[in-house]
């Protein structure tokens, strides 16, 4: 992960999450929580889920839209989609060349 | 739930709050949650994302009931109190029972004491409502509304104390005459209560005048006394209705 996520320190792996959510298009604070959990397998809780969503917003990441019956969906916003897009190809260079080594081991 | 909300700084909570109470009420929270908030709310305090002079403002979230709702709700009693007001007095001075005792005959209008009550007490939300619009700043106009709550319903359990209602008159003119120039408020719903109150106490005294100078009139001339108040309702009532979120009463 790059400088701009590391300083998220404990909301770094969940912001991440919650990018990939927005990714296919703007969800609320439950849509994000429960699309995470079937993703990751594991459940975000909503401190960390709102830790979260607040640094992104703050970070022009994320941004809100308006409320549909007490519920605020968030969007991605262009900054939030180079950025996440940015961290993926990160994290997929990352995963080849462990993939690569590991298999080197197995052979 | 909403007490470990509270947890979280101010400023966040105004951003967040509506929001985070609906996601917590949409699914059964577990003590893994509450411990999170509760981490949530730290973090919030320590790292703040959020601070009051700068927080972004998108578009505020539907709370529920808004205070323009409970207005309009008490402007519509309070013209329905009108109606309960005249068949007060319709049975007081037409329909009730004729008893014959050692005043004579005479109607006994304690049936309506009940519809008298309801009338007041429609009224009197209706002032209330007019104490949440009301500035601060206008204090006669409150003053005057706050006094006549109580006088009104004092004297709605003993309608013979005529101090009770002269001094209500007094704070509703008070009322009538401190809210204007403020949104809510007219000046034809001042001269409502006005015309409301100056009606029925000269009418009372003319009638007054009249039965000390030997004439009879007809007892169901109560009812037109009485009625000629009917405004104050209609004037009290009337402008709450129209009271909407951001937009002023005519």
């Amino acid at each position: 992960m790059n400088r701009g996520f590391e300083e998220l320190g404990r909301f770094a792996e969940p912001s991440l999450y919650i990018l990939v959510s927005l990714a296919d298009g703007p969800k609320h604070g439950y849509a994000i929580m429960t699309d995470v959990e079937a993703v990751s397998g594991s459940p975000m809780g909503p401190g960390t889920l709102y830790g979260a969503l607040a640094r992104l917003e703050r970070r022009g990441l994320i941004e809100a839209l308006e409320p549909e019956d007490r519920r605020r969906p968030y969007r991605l916003t262009a900054l939030g989609a180079t950025t996440l897009e940015a961290q993926l190809r990160g994290l997929s260079g990352f995963v080849a060349t462990g993939l690569a080594r590991v298999e080197g081991r197995t052979k | 739930m909403s007490a470990l909300v509270r947890l979280y700084p101010r400023a966040w909570r105004e951003r967040y709050e509506a929001e985070f109470l609906t996601l917590l009420e949409a699914r059964p929270t577990t003590i893994g949650d509450r411990l999170d908030i509760v981490r949530g709310a730290l973090d919030a305090r320590l790292h703040p994302q959020v601070r009051r002079d700068e927080a972004p403002e998108p578009a505020p979230i539907d709370d529920g009931p808004d205070d323009t709702v409970v207005v309009r709700r008490l402007g519509y009693g309070a013209l329905a109190g009108a109606a309960f007001w005249v068949l007060t007095w319709w049975y007081a001075a037409i329909g009730s029972p004729v008893v014959y005792d050692g005043y004579g005959p005479h109607r006994d209008g304690s049936g309506a004491l009940p519809l008298l009550l309801l009338a007041t007490v429609l009224l009197v939300g209706g002032l209330i409502g007019h104490l949440i619009m009301l500035p601060t700043s206008r204090r006669a106009a409150r003053i005057g509304a706050v006094a006549a709550i109580p006088l009104l319903l004092l004297w709605s359990f003993g309608p013979w104390v005529v101090w009770f209602a002269l001094l209500a008159t007094v704070a509703l003119v008070a009322f009538a005459l401190g809210s204007l120039g403020t949104a809510h408020w007219s000046r034809g719903a001042a001269a409502g209560v006005t015309i409301g109150v100056i009606g029925t106490i000269g009418l009372g005294l003319i009638t007054a005048g009249l039965a000390s100078a030997g004439m009879e009139p007809p007892y169901e001339i109560l009812l037109v006394i009485m009625a000629t108040a009917t405004p104050i309702w209609l004037a009290v009532g009337g402008p709450l209705t129209r009271v909407r979120p951001g937009v002023a009463a005519a």
